[in-house]
């Protein structure tokens, strides 16, 4: 998706840099719990992934 | 400023509640109670309910009015008449979801949603079509005096889905990281207080498009930032 922005930043919007954003994530926004993977899940699937890149040719 | 706020102690309301507060605006929030009801003690609440029970709103005026909570046209109808001659601007909060086709980058004047069966109020299954028909209320009882914002994926620290805040804890627990898609996707977020700011500057729809990054991109900063750089990306 690229939304044309032109008409808001003129009216004065501007961006935060990433590092910002993931600085204040870590410092102000707790993980909930139910979002994302788990921990045995995500190991699950990359496990899974590495099996079938194995059997890939190559 | 007198602001009320229909909402306001969830998320991007309560994001709003707070800068309000922070800058010294006098903030009247109407609520069910409900939702975080020890939040803003020293804060005038008025109790009632959107779909019925407007009537703590009655009788008063304030200089603006920030709808955050407005899901179902017939809900927003009801306090966008009962507010119109007692507050001097309407900001609604809608939703990018909006637009018809989001399969290429939308445009303000792009096709909303539309509902075959506009009495629909089904919410989960129609949100971005009820989303339009709520911003036609709330532009034909303002005209000019109304505001409306169509933020993309809005992220923050109050955010109930986690969606967001999910991946930078996760690259800060370090190890290999699951990412889904295409890694050369682009991805677009607007933060809560963000949000607020520039929709309180007035006229601006803050979706971000400049310097917006790939998912891999944004992994790696992530990464770095905390310390986990990826080093592959799982694709199906």
């Amino acid at each position: 998706m690229a939304a044309d922005v032109t008409r808001a930043v003129g009216a004065g919007l501007t961006c935060r840099s990433l590092e910002e954003t993931v600085r204040a994530t870590l410092a102000d926004a707790v993980p909930l719990e139910g979002a994302g993977l788990t921990h045995a899940r995500e190991a699950e699937l990359l496990a899974a992934w590495r099996e079938a890149r194995r059997g890939a040719p190559a | 400023m007198r602001l009320l706020v229909l909402g306001g102690t969830a998320f991007l309301g309560r994001a709003l509640v707070e800068a309000a507060l922070e800058r010294g605006d006098e903030v009247s929030l109407f609520t069910r109670g409900r939702t975080n009801p020890s939040l803003f003690e020293n804060v005038e609440r008025l109790r009632g309910d959107r779909d019925g029970d407007l009537g703590a709103l009655q009788g008063r005026t304030w200089d603006a009015a920030v709808d955050t909570s407005g899901y179902v046209p017939r809900v927003v109808r009801a306090s966008a008449e009962l507010l119109r001659d007692a507050v001097d601007h309407y900001t609604f909060v809608s939703s990018i979801s909006v637009y018809a086709d989001l399969s290429s980058g939308p445009s303000e004047d792009g096709a909303v949603a539309t509902l075959d069966d506009e009495g629909s109020e089904d919410a989960a299954q129609h949100y971005g079509a009820l989303k339009a028909l709520c911003e036609r209320v709330v532009r034909d009882a303002y005209g000019a005096r109304a505001l409306v914002v169509r933020p993309g994926l809005i992220v923050g620290p109050h955010d109930p889905t986690g969606r967001f805040t999910y991946w930078p804890h996760r690259f800060a627990r370090g190890g290999e990281v699951l990412a889904p898609g295409d890694p050369e996707r682009h991805v677009q977020w607007v933060a809560d207080g963000f949000l607020v700011e520039h929709g309180r500057a007035g006229g601006s729809t803050p979706r971000g498009r400049a310097r917006r990054p790939s998912a891999r991109g944004w992994s790696c900063r992530c990464g770095s930032r905390t310390g986990a750089p990826p080093e592959s990306w799982p694709r199906t």
